[in-house]
C-alpha cells in the first residue's frame, strides 16, 4: 500500500536534523515523529510501500514490524495526514539504523494552536463568499 | 477578470455589488475607495520598513486619530512607495458589501489568494483588512468604531502588514525582539510566556528595543526590523519593571486583563532599531533558583513562534509557516528559564545575542 500527503496546501512536513515535523493546519495540531517513525514517514513520502519498508526496516528489530508499520500508516490517516494512493515513482530513501534500538513507531503531538484557534476561531473563505458559520 | 483601475470616473461608477465573485468585489471595493480619497486629496503619509514604504491615507476621525502613533517614527518623506493603505473609519457604502453577513458570529472570516487577502475581524467593533495584492492597494475599514481597542493601538495595521507580505517580503510574527549592536534575539512563545518582561529587562539595561507583540522577520541573514514602540506589560510585573512603566500611556483593561500600555520611545535612555537573529528564544519559568539556558530543538522553536502568529495573523498558512521554517534555519534556539531575578537575564543573554 502507497501513501501520499493528504493535502499539500494543508499539511506541512519538514525534516529538523533527525527529526520530522508535520503541521496540519486544519485540525492546528503539530505532530514530531522521530527514529522509526521518522524512518517510516520518510519512506512513505518517498513513494514506498508500506510492505517494502517494513522489509527494509526488519533487520533493525525482532518484532513484528510489519503489523507495527501498517498500523502507524493507519494510524497517520486517521490524523488526516495522509491518504492512500496507487503506486507513484519512488524517490531514494536510505533509512538509518535507529541508534538506541527498534522502537514501534510512535508520534507526539501538540495541540499550541489548536488551543488558540479554539478560543480565536478563524475561517477560510473562498471566492465564492464568506462562510456560513452556525453559532455554537 | 475585471480590472479594476485605481483611480478614474469609471472604476468610481462601477457598482461593486454586480461583481461575480468575492475576490472581484473586494478588488471593485478597494479600487473605490482609492478613488474617493484620491479625490479628496487626502494627504498620504509614508512609513518606511526595511526597503518596503507603505503610505497611509487616513481621513481619521475622532476613533483612529492615534492609529499610527506606534509607528509614526518610521516616517520618511520624497521616498518611492511600495503599497498605499487608506483608512476608513465609520459607515462607507463602497465597502458595505464586503462585511460578513451577522450569521458568521464572532468568528474570524479570511481570504487569502494570490490576487488578494481579505479579512474580518469581528472584534472591537469589527476591522475589515482588504488588500489587492496585484495592485499594492489597500484599505482597513473600522465600520463602527467608537473607540480603538487596546490592542489595535498598541499593533495598528498589523494584518494589512501580513497582507502586504509578497511585496514586502517581510513577515509580522507574534514575538518580542531585543538587540545589543548589530545582533539580537528574537523572543517567541504563547501569551503569558514571558516575552514582554524579558524584552524590557534587556531595554531597561541598555539594549535597543526592536519589537513586543510584532515584529517584521526577513532576509538572510535574518533580521527583525522593528514595526511598533508599543509594549503591554501586564499588571503582575508592575512592580518588576518600574523603569518600563513610566513609558505607559494609558491602562488598558479591554483585553479582559489589566495592561500598562507602553510607547517604549518614551524612556529617555531607549534606542529603537533592528537587527540581525542571532538567537531564538524561547522563555520557560520553570522556577529554577538561577538563570537556566538551555539548547533548544529548532522544531519546538518553530512550533512556539508559528502556533501564535498563524493565529494572530492569519491567512496564507501554509506559506507563513514555510516562510518561518526557512527563516529559523541555521538560527541557534534556546529556552530560558529566567529565575528569580529578573535583573540578572540581560547579561546572561548577552552571548546569545552576540552567536556564541
Amino acid at each position: 500500500m502507497h501513501f501520499i500527503l493528504a493535502d499539500p496546501n494543508r499539511i506541512s512536513a519538514r525534516a529538523f536534523d533527525d527529526e520530522i515535523v508535520i503541521a496540519n493546519f486544519d485540525t492546528g495540531l503539530y505532530y514530531s515523529l522521530m527514529g522509526s517513525a521518522a524512518a517510516v514517514w520518510t519512506g512513505l513520502m518517498a513513494g514506498i510501500s508500506v510492505a517494502v519498508i517494513a522489509e527494509t526496516l526488519g533487520p533493525y528489530q525482532s518484532e513484528d514490524v510489519a503489523g507495527a508499520v501498517a498500523s502507524f500508516a493507519a494510524r497517520l490517516e486517521t490524523e488526516g495526514l495522509i491518504k492512500p494512493s496507487e503506486p507513484y515513482a519512488t524517490g531514494v530513501w536510505e533509512p538509518k539504523a535507529p541508534a538506541d534500538g527498534w522502537r514501534a513507531p510512535e508520534f507526539e503531538s501538540f495541540s499550541d494552536m489548536q488551543e488558540l484557534l479554539l478560543l480565536d476561531p478563524v475561517h477560510d473563505a473562498s471566492d465564492a463568499g464568506w462562510p456560513y458559520v452556525v453559532a455554537p | 477578470m475585471t480590472q479594476v483601475t485605481p483611480a478614474g470616473p469609471m472604476s468610481s461608477r462601477r457598482d461593486c455589488g454586480t461583481q461575480d465573485g468575492l475576490t472581484e468585489l473586494i478588488q471593485c471595493a478597494i479600487g473605490r475607495v482609492h478613488d474617493q480619497q484620491a479625490r479628496s486629496g487626502t494627504p498620504i503619509a509614508d512609513f518606511r520598513f526595511g526597503d518596503f514604504v507603505l503610505g497611509v491615507r487616513a481621513q481619521l476621525g475622532r476613533a483612529i486619530a492615534e492609529l499610527t502613533t506606534m509607528f509614526d517614527h518610521h516616517r520618511v518623506r520624497d521616498t518611492p512607495r511600495t503599497a498605499l493603505l487608506d483608512i476608513i473609519d465609520g459607515p462607507d457604502a463602497a465597502l458595505a458589501p464586503l462585511q460578513p453577513s451577522p450569521r458568521t458570529g464572532r468568528d474570524r472570516v479570511v481570504l487569502s489568494t494570490a490576487a488578494v487577502y481579505c479579512l474580518w475581524d469581528p472584534e472591537g467593533g469589527g476591522k475589515l483588512t482588504a488588500v489587492d495584492r496585484e495592485k499594492c492597494l489597500g484599505v482597513v475599514w473600522y465600520p463602527a468604531a467608537t473607540a480603538l481597542p487596546s490592542w489595535e493601538k498598541a499593533r495598528p495595521l498589523i494584518h494589512a502588514f501580513k497582507a502586504l507580505f509578497p511585496a514586502s517580503r517581510l513577515m509580522p510574527v507574534h514575538g518580542a525582539a531585543v538587540a545589543l549592536g548589530e545582533h539580537g534575539i528574537l523572543i517567541a512563545g504563547g501569551g503569558g510566556a514571558g516575552k514582554t518582561t524579558m524584552a524590557l529587562a534587556c531595554v531597561e539595561a541598555g539594549w535597543r528595543y526592536v519589537g513586543d507583540d510584532g515584529v517584521l522577520i526577513g532576509g538572510a541573514p535574518l533580521r527583525a526590523f522593528n514595526l511598533f514602540r508599543s509594549a503591554r506589560l501586564r499588571e503582575d510585573m508592575f512592580t518588576r519593571l518600574p523603569h518600563s512603566l513610566t513609558a505607559t500611556y494609558t491602562i488598558s483593561t479591554d483585553s479582559g486583563e489589566v495592561k500598562a500600555e507602553l510607547d517604549v520611545g518614551r524612556l529617555p535612555s531607549a534606542a529603537i532599531g533592528d537587527a540581525i537573529v542571532s538567537a531564538i528564544v524561547v522563555p520557560r519559568r520553570m522556577g529554577s533558583p538561577g538563570i537556566v539556558i538551555a539548547p533548544l530543538r529548532q522544531s519546538v522553536a518553530l512550533r512556539e513562534l508559528s502556533a501564535t502568529t498563524l493565529v494572530a495573523l492569519p491567512g496564507d498558512t501554509s506559506e507563513s509557516y514555510e516562510f518561518m521554517a526557512h527563516a529559523l534555519r541555521g538560527v541557534q534556539c534556546f529556552s530560558v528559564d529566567p529565575g528569580p531575578v529578573l535583573g540578572a537575564v540581560p547579561a546572561a543573554l548577552e552571548r546569545l545575542a552576540a552567536g556564541g
